[in-house]
């Protein structure tokens, strides 16, 4: 039953990603979706592990908000092909600045989020 | 709207595959091997794939969008990986979690590259042959 569960949230998770990605990959070696997607996606899974591990969601909504929904939504694949893109066309400082700050920030994020 | 629901589908697919793999390779080692893996396996196989496509001039978009950005990019999680690496640096595993951050991202990266590299390499064959 909970391998459903997560197939529909990341189907949800997915959909969002995408329609993010058209409406932001636009700019040149930046690709801000995918930015705001994983940073954005971060901070909601800590939200949710909060309120999962207080008690406040069953295993079948962190199955669905959690690993389906927010493991859909953000992407690491993306992220790394991304950052081959940049490397391939010589924008170091792009490259380094696109995984510092996701990662930073990502992390960050999950934090505010478990905190909050 | 019709490539909204390739990507859910591919979307639907990746989520279980990772879910699955996650169950499977769970540990009580401390360290997150099964999100590990499971990154490191997506970002060669989306390396691979968006090359080959790319040096394909026939290929449908559709592909791409059910395999990328549906299937790999679901498989993969970025959300998960910030999760454990926070857990990690909560209960002190201060060295696992460096290990974590620049081992996914440094082999990832790695192995994005090195999958676009194969899918050159079996072109140029092909073209040879």
């Amino acid at each position: 039953m909970t391998i459903w569960i997560v197939g529909i949230g990341g189907s949800l998770g997915a959909a969002a990603r995408y329609g993010l990605s058209q409406w932001l990959n636009k700019y040149p070696f930046f690709p801000l979706g995918t930015w705001i997607t994983n940073i954005f996606g971060s901070f909601i899974l800590g939200l949710c592990l909060q309120y999962y591990i207080a008690g406040f969601f069953s295993v079948g909504w962190w199955a669905f908000l959690g690993i389906g929904i927010c493991g859909g939504f953000t992407t690491f694949s993306t992220f790394g092909t991304e950052v081959v893109s940049m490397l391939q066309h010589k924008k170091w400082k792009q490259a380094i600045f696109y995984i510092i700050t996701t990662v930073i920030l990502s992390l960050f994020g999950t934090w505010l989020g478990i905190i909050f | 709207m019709k490539n909204v629901l390739i990507v859910m589908l591919g979307g639907f697919i990746g989520s279980i595959l990772r879910y699955l793999l996650g169950e499977w390779m769970s540990s009580n080692s401390g360290f997150p091997i099964g999100t590990f893996f499971i990154n490191l396996i997506g970002c060669f196989a989306l390396g691979w794939l968006l090359t080959f496509f790319a040096r394909k001039h026939y290929v449908r978009k559709e592909w791409s969008l059910l395999f990328g950005t549906g299937l790999l990019g679901s498989y993969t999680t970025f959300s998960t990986f910030s999760v454990e690496t926070i857990l990690l640096l909560q209960s002190a595993e201060y060295m696992l979690a460096v290990i974590y951050v620049l081992g996914s991202v440094v082999l990832g990266v790695g192995l994005a590259y090195f999958g676009a590299c194969i899918a050159l390499t079996s072109k140029k064959e092909e073209g040879m042959s």
